[in-house]
């Protein structure tokens, strides 16, 4: 990369406005710590293991005490690098297309109908939930480093390039791509995940989930809101990622390993379209 | 007492000295953490499991370096662990399944809210991790370039050099989403 050269007077503006940063009261660490220094290891060690453990069992008892939660636990299913856990359906499952046949050690996909909650009007993503994100950079630059051609979506036509990119977990590949609404460029119009094998994303107990295909390819379409969270092996950071609180598409290419998916208020059939448009 | 002093006392076992290391300290540690984590209490954990940490590898720490560089890498490397950490994990999708949908918040409405110190800090969370970290150590602590490279473990003319880069990097993002930062902005 190429030094930038240095700019004093935005370095002394950033440090005057940093200088006025406000923080939460300092607790009183020396309180709790001030003891000699050989006796501290022991004492605090055994207390925070015991402090640690009953922690673990009461997250683990209030999560299980959730019945999302409890039924998330029940079923998993895997598609490229993403994994789902689904929970036990709430409403009467109706089969609407075709399973995918179960592979081994992987549970079947529940047909569940789209309901008239999740029908209604969708939730877009904020401009504001982009500022969770981090490892923003350009197209060009991201090209230069990911280790797949970073292949962009020709439907809609209107659509043209990325308003938005980022590159996490850098060591591995996550590319996240962002389309802003035309009209409303605080809204975000489409999102899309371009995922390597060694990024896994967890999707909890999405609402709808209905197999389907992606230019032949096995692939998922889920309907949200759920939280979910980005992670790698050696990344610096987990994300939690909302960007669209509605409907999103995954699926895997065998050719290349990557897995994507996409993030938008389109229906299922626009997002195979834009799926499959991808070049 | 002078800190070699203070640090060579605690290891002969003299809490009072070791009390007296924390609470010089205790500020700059846990502001680290809280700008890392954003989350006070995580924060408080994370500064709590660094002194400890600290504690132990005092035996092995050279008296003649400052202290606070030293522990702000450990309280940095605490911090990172939070955030990778299961617990954190879990606790994040079980506020996410218990809570509310997250309110939304208009940007406009927002920023009319917020110090200008906070919508900076919001500008600094979405460069990568290690910009952050090198801008928090030296802008938001305020910690000379010395101590800066101490605490990364880099030569201060890396530190120079990354934190170039860094700036050029946070300006973009005040430029795109911050305007109100810009410096030919008037306050």
């Amino acid at each position: 990369m190429i030094d930038q050269p240095f700019d004093a007077a935005f370095e002394q503006h950033i440090q005057e406005i940093a200088g006025q940063m406000t923080y939460p009261p300092t607790p009183d660490l020396a309180a709790t710590l001030a003891r000699p220094v050989g006796a501290l290891r022991p004492a605090l060690s055994a207390r925070r293991w015991a402090l640690a453990a009953l922690g673990l069992l009461v997250v683990i008892a209030a999560l299980m005490a959730v019945p999302p939660v409890r039924a998330a636990v029940l079923e998993f299913i895997r598609i490229g690098a993403v994994r789902i856990l689904v929970g036990e359906p709430t409403v009467t499952p109706v089969p609407t297309s075709m399973p995918l046949p179960p592979r081994s050690g992987v549970a079947p996909i529940p047909q569940l109908p789209v309901t008239a909650t999740s029908a209604g009007p969708q939730t877009t993503g904020d401009l504001a939930d982009l500022s969770r994100l981090y490892g923003e950079t350009t197209l060009e630059a991201a090209r230069a480093v990911f280790h797949h051609p970073i292949k962009l979506p020709t439907y809609p036509p209107d659509l043209g390039r990325p308003d938005r990119v980022y590159r996490q977990n850098y060591d591995q590949g996550l590319i996240i791509l962002v389309w802003l609404q035309p009209g409303d460029p605080r809204q975000v119009r489409m999102s899309l995940h371009i995922i390597t094998d060694d990024t896994i994303i967890y999707k909890f107990e999405p609402k709808i989930i209905q197999s389907t295909t992606v230019n032949g390819e096995k692939a998922v379409w889920l309907e949200g809101p759920y939280p979910l969270m980005v992670t790698g092996p050696s990344a610096n950071d987990m994300v939690i990622s909302r960007l669209m609180v509605g409907k999103s598409l995954v699926w895997a290419e065998a050719s290349t390993g990557l897995t994507y998916r996409l993030e938008s208020d389109l229906t299922l059939d626009e997002a195979i379209k834009v799926a499959e448009s991808i070049k | 007492m002078s800190e070699p002093d203070l640090i060579r006392s605690a290891r002969a076992g003299d809490a009072a000295a070791w009390e007296q290391l924390i609470i010089s300290h205790q500020e700059a540690v846990f502001r680290l953490a809280y700008l890392m984590l954003g989350d006070p209490a995580e924060a408080q954990d994370a500064a709590q499991e660094a002194f400890i940490r600290a504690a132990r590898a005092l035996p092995r720490f050279d008296e003649s370096r400052p202290l606070r560089p030293w522990l702000l890498k450990i309280v940095s490397n605490q911090a990172r662990n939070h955030r990778r950490a299961a617990g954190r994990y879990v606790a994040a999708v079980r506020r996410a399944l218990l809570a509310e949908p997250e309110k939304v918040i208009h940007p406009a409405a927002e920023q009319a809210a917020r110090s200008d110190a906070h919508d900076l800090w919001a500008a600094v969370r979405r460069l990568e991790s290690k910009d952050q970290e090198i801008v928090y150590l030296r802008y938001f602590l305020e910690l000379p370039v010395t101590e800066t490279a101490s605490a990364l473990g880099v030569p201060e003319g890396t530190v120079k050099s990354r934190l170039s880069r860094a700036l050029a990097r946070l300006r973009d993002v005040i430029t795109r989403d911050f305007p109100a930062l810009r410096e030919d902005v008037p306050a």
